[in-house]
C-alpha cells in the first residue's frame, strides 16, 4: 500500500496537467483563453507547472469587453509578464466598431454574449486550433455534458449530439483544417475545488474577490457595481456597502455578495455553507434558463 | 454504459425488486466486468413495493451469484433500497431490520479508491520533450507525463520502449520541486543519466518488469458508430500517448451481452456490439493486458474520415499470438 | 475544515439500470439527501416539476440537463454530478444505461 500521501487534488491536478500537455502535443496552435477570473488564474498556474522549466508553448487570449475592473487588466498584465507568455487581447468595441456586433441597449444592456462574435474573429484570426478555457462541469448543467476536448464546427458551433465520446484518459484531438476544438482541463473540478487549490498553491488573486468597500445598486435581488458601463434606472440608487465578488465577469454581469471574506480561508468556509450556485450569482445565466446552452450552440465558451 | 463508466471505481447495478433478473442486469453486468470496475453493487430497488420482504431480496441475491461468476465479478455487495422513499439510500431503514449492511451512500463513503502502489510495475508514457531555451538549463532534457501504473524512485534503472534502450532516473520534478519517488498517477517530469533519443508515445518502464511490445494484439472491442466494424477495416489507433494506424486483421466472435453466448462467424459489427479481434497496428503498441492495468491496456479507434471515435478497445492478455 | 479537504480521496461511480428501475431517482436521491443540491438548482427543478404537472419535486429532474431532456424528462447521453458529503468527494458518472 501506499505510503505516500494522496489526496484528491493532487489527482486532479495530475488530470490537469495531463491535458495541458495533451493540447500541446496534439495541436499546432493552441492558446489559453484567460478572463482574468480565478479558473482561468489557476489554469495559467497549473501551465506554468506542466512545461516546467520550458516556457508555456502558447500564448493568452484575453477577450475584452472594455467593461472591466481596472484591477482585472492590472493583474493579466502583471501575470504574463511574470509567466513570459504572448498576450493577444481580441476587442469588443472593436468588433462593435467594425460592424460585426451591435450592441445592446437599455437598461439590461451587456457586452457579454458579444463576446463570442470577438472570440471567433480572434480564432480564425491567429489560426488557432484549439482554445483552453476554464469552463468546470459543476457550473452549470448545460456544462455537465461537455466533453474534455469539446470539438467545433468551422464556425465555432457546438453540437450536442455530435460530440466525441471520451474513454479512459485518451483525448482525440483529429480534426479537419478549418475545425478546432475547446479544451476544458478543468472539467472536474468543483467551485470548491478551486479555492480549496488556490489556499494550497498560494495564489495570489485579484482583491475584488475579497471583501472591499465599493459603490454598488441592487437589481433584480442582484448586487451590481455601480460603474458608468452600467445604465442605472432612477430609482437605482447607489449605496456603498461592503462587498466582494463571488465570480467575476463583465462588470455588467458580476454579482457582488454582500460577505465578509478577507481571506481564502474565510471564503472556503463561505462556501462550505452557502446554498446558491456559484452562477447563481451572474445574472447573464439568469436571463434564461438554457442562456448557456444556447450561448455554447453560438460559439461562446 | 461504456463510454460513461470508463473510468468508474464503483458500479451501481439496479434491480427493480418486482422483476428480479432481467436480460439488461446481464449486460450491465458483463459490461461491469469487461471495464474492470473495481467495485460493484446491486441495488436491489423498490423494496417498498415488495413489503421489504427479506425472501424476496435473498432470492435476487441467490439468483445473482451465478451470472457474477459467470461474467467475472468478484466482489459484490448487495443492497435492499427503496430510492423513492429513501431507504437504505443514505441512511438505513427501519423497514428492513433483517439487514445489516450499511447504508448505500455510506458503502460510497468508504469503499477503498483506487489502491495505489499495488505492486504493479511502474508506466511512464512519454507526453511531451521538456527542453527550455533558456541558459540558466542549458543541458536540460525532461520527459513529461502523467504515471500510469506503479511508481518510480530516482535511481530506479529502466529501459524505453520500444527502442530497449536502457538508463537510470536521476531527477523527478514537479516544476522545480525535486520528489523521491512519483506514483499515485502523478503528473511529473523525468530526467535520465543517459543522453537518450525519446520523444513522445515512447514509455518508460522499469528494466525488470517491461511492458510488451507488439505489433498485433488480441482486443475486446466495444463499438459505438453507425458505419460497421468490418474485417480489413483500418483505423487510426490513440494507445496512451501514442498515435498509430491499425486494420482489424480479424474478427475472432461476438458476445450476445444479453445472454453472454460467443457468436463466432460475424462478418459485420454494428453499433454496441462487443467483439473480440485481433488488430494490426503500423507502429507497435507498448502495453499491459487491460486486466492487469486499465491505463496501457486499453485503446480508442478513430475513423480516418470522419475523425470520430468510434470503437474502444480493451487488451486481452495473449496466450499464443 | 481545510486540512480533511485535502486528505479526502475522489470516488467515481456510476449507475446502471433503467429509467423504469428508478436509475434518476436514485441519483437525485442521493444529491438531494446528502444536501449537495444547492438552493437554486432546487427552485429550478421545482418549477419544472410543476409545469410538468408533479406536486412534489421529482428528484429525477435533478439530474437533467440540455433544454430537450428536460422538457421530455428524460436523461440522454453522458453527464458528470459532483457532490461530497464531510467524509469524500463523489462524482457521478450518468449515462444512457445501454
Amino acid at each position: 500500500m501506499s505510503t505516500v500521501q494522496h489526496n484528491h487534488l493532487k489527482e486532479l491536478e495530475a488530470e490537469s496537467i495531463y491535458i495541458l500537455r495533451e493540447v500541446a502535443a496534439q495541436f499546432e496552435r493552441p492558446v489559453l483563453l484567460f478572463s482574468g477570473g480565478k479558473d482561468s488564474i489557476v489554469i495559467a498556474h497549473m501551465a506554468w507547472k506542466a512545461f516546467y522549466p520550458a516556457a508555456i508553448p502558447f500564448p493568452f487570449l484575453h477577450i475584452d469587453t472594455g467593461h472591466n475592473f481596472d484591477e482585472t487588466i492590472a493583474y493579466r498584465d502583471a501575470l504574463v509578464e511574470r509567466l513570459g507568455v504572448r498576450l493577444l487581447v481580441g476587442s469588443v468595441q472593436k468588433s462593435i466598431d467594425k460592424g460585426d456586433v451591435v450592441e445592446e441597449h437599455g437598461y439590461n444592456a451587456s457586452r457579454n454574449k458579444l463576446q463570442t462574435v470577438t472570440l471567433l474573429e480572434a480564432l480564425e484570426k491567429h489560426k488557432f486550433d484549439a482554445a483552453i478555457g476554464g469552463a468546470r462541469r459543476d457550473e452549470e448543467k448545460a456544462r455537465a455534458k461537455e466533453r474534455i476536448f469539446s470539438h467545433r464546427d468551422e464556425f465555432g458551433q457546438w453540437d450536442p449530439k455530435n460530440q466525441r465520446p471520451e474513454l479512459w484518459n485518451i483525448y482525440n484531438g483529429c480534426k479537419q483544417p478549418g475545425e478546432h476544438f475547446r479544451v476544458f482541463p478543468i472539467s472536474n473540478w468543483t467551485e470548491m475545488d478551486v479555492w480549496q487549490y488556490i489556499l494550497q498553491e498560494q495564489i495570489e488573486l485579484p482583491s475584488l474577490y475579497y471583501t472591499h468597500e465599493c459603490e454598488v445598486f441592487e437589481r433584480d435581488g442582484i448586487w451590481l457595481a455601480a460603474h458608468p458601463c452600467i445604465k442605472r434606472r432612477p430609482e437605482e440608487v447607489p449605496v456603498r456597502k461592503r462587498m466582494r465578488c463571488r465570480t467575476i465577469g463583465d462588470i455588467t454581469c458580476t454579482g457582488l455578495v454582500d460577505s465578509r471574506a478577507y481571506t481564502v480561508e474565510d471564503i472556503i468556509n463561505e462556501i462550505a455553507s452557502s446554498r446558491v450556485t456559484e452562477r447563481g450569482n451572474r445574472s447573464d445565466d439568469k436571463r434564461s434558463k438554457a442562456a448557456m446552452e444556447d450561448r455554447k450552440k453560438e460559439g461562446y465558451f | 454504459m461504456v463510454i460513461g463508466a470508463s473510468t468508474a471505481d464503483a458500479a451501481i447495478i439496479l434491480i427493480d425488486a418486482r422483476h428480479g433478473i432481467l436480460e439488461q442486469t446481464i449486460r450491465h453486468s458483463y459490461i461491469t466486468a469487461l471495464l474492470g470496475i473495481p467495485h460493484v453493487v446491486i441495488a436491489v430497488n423498490k423494496m417498498d413495493l415488495v413489503n421489504f420482504s427479506e425472501e424476496v431480496f435473498n432470492n435476487i441475491r441467490n439468483a445473482f451469484e451465478p451470472v457474477a461468476r459467470k461474467v467475472g465479478l468478484k466482489q459484490v455487495a448487495y443492497f435492499p433500497i427503496s430510492a423513492k422513499e429513501g431507504d437504505n439510500v443514505v441512511s438505513r431503514s427501519v423497514y428492513t431490520p433483517w439487514y445489516t449492511g450499511p447504508a448505500l451512500l455510506e458503502f460510497l463513503e468508504n469503499v477503498p479508491v483506487r489502491i495505489y502502489n499495488s505492486g504493479e510495475p511502474g508506466r511512464f508514457p512519454v507526453q511531451w520533450v521538456v527542453r527550455p531555451h533558456k541558459e540558466s538549463f542549458h543541458d536540460y532534457r525532461g520527459y513529461a507525463g502523467r504515471m500510469a501504473g506503479g511508481r518510480f524512485r530516482v535511481g530506479d534503472t529502466v529501459t524505453v520502449l520500444p527502442s530497449g534502450t536502457r538508463s537510470v532516473i536521476s531527477h523527478i520534478e514537479e516544476a522545480g520541486t525535486q520528489l523521491q519517488e512519483a506514483g499515485d498517477f502523478r503528473s511529473v517530469t523525468l530526467r535520465l543519466t543517459d543522453d537518450v533519443d525519446i520523444s513522445r508515445g515512447d514509455m518508460i518502464v522499469p528494466a525488470t518488469h517491461p511492458a510488451q511490445v507488439a505489433n498485433e494484439v488480441k482486443l475486446m472491442v466495444c463499438w459505438f458508430n453507425s458505419k460497421p466494424l468490418r474485417q480489413g477495416g483500418k483505423y487510426i489507433i490513440r494507445h496512451t500517448t501514442s498515435e498509430t494506424k491499425g486494420i482489424i486483421k480479424e474478427i475472432h466472435y461476438k458476445v450476445d451481452i444479453n445472454t453472454l453466448a460467443l457468436q463466432h462467424g460475424q462478418e459485420e459489427l454494428r453499433m454496441n456490439d462487443i467483439v473480440q479481434v485481433t488488430l494490426r497496428t503500423a507502429a507497435p503498441l507498448k502495453y499491459d493486458p487491460y486486466r492487469q492495468n486499465r491505463h496501457t491496456g486499453s485503446l480508442i479507434l478513430i475513423d480516418e474520415f470522419t475523425n470520430e471515435t468510434v470503437g474502444a478497445g480493451m487488451i486481452v492478455a495473449n496466450e499464443n499470438l | 475544515m481545510q486540512n480533511g479537504y485535502l486528505d479526502m480521496e475522489l470516488l467515481r461511480f456510476t449507475t446502471a439500470g433503467s429509467v423504469d428501475d428508478g436509475k434518476s431517482t436514485l441519483i437525485g436521491r442521493l444529491l438531494y439527501d446528502s444536501k449537495s443540491v444547492f438552493e437554486d438548482q432546487l427552485e429550478a427543478v421545482a418549477l419544472a416539476s410543476t409545469r410538468l404537472g408533479n406536486a412534489e419535486v421529482n428528484l429525477a429532474l435533478l439530474t437533467d440537463g440540455l433544454r430537450a431532456e428536460r422538457e421530455q424528462g428524460i436523461t440522454i447521453d453522458v453527464a458528470y454530478r459532483y457532490f461530497a458529503t464531510p467524509k469524500r468527494n463523489l462524482l457521478l458518472l450518468i449515462h444512457r444505461g445501454i
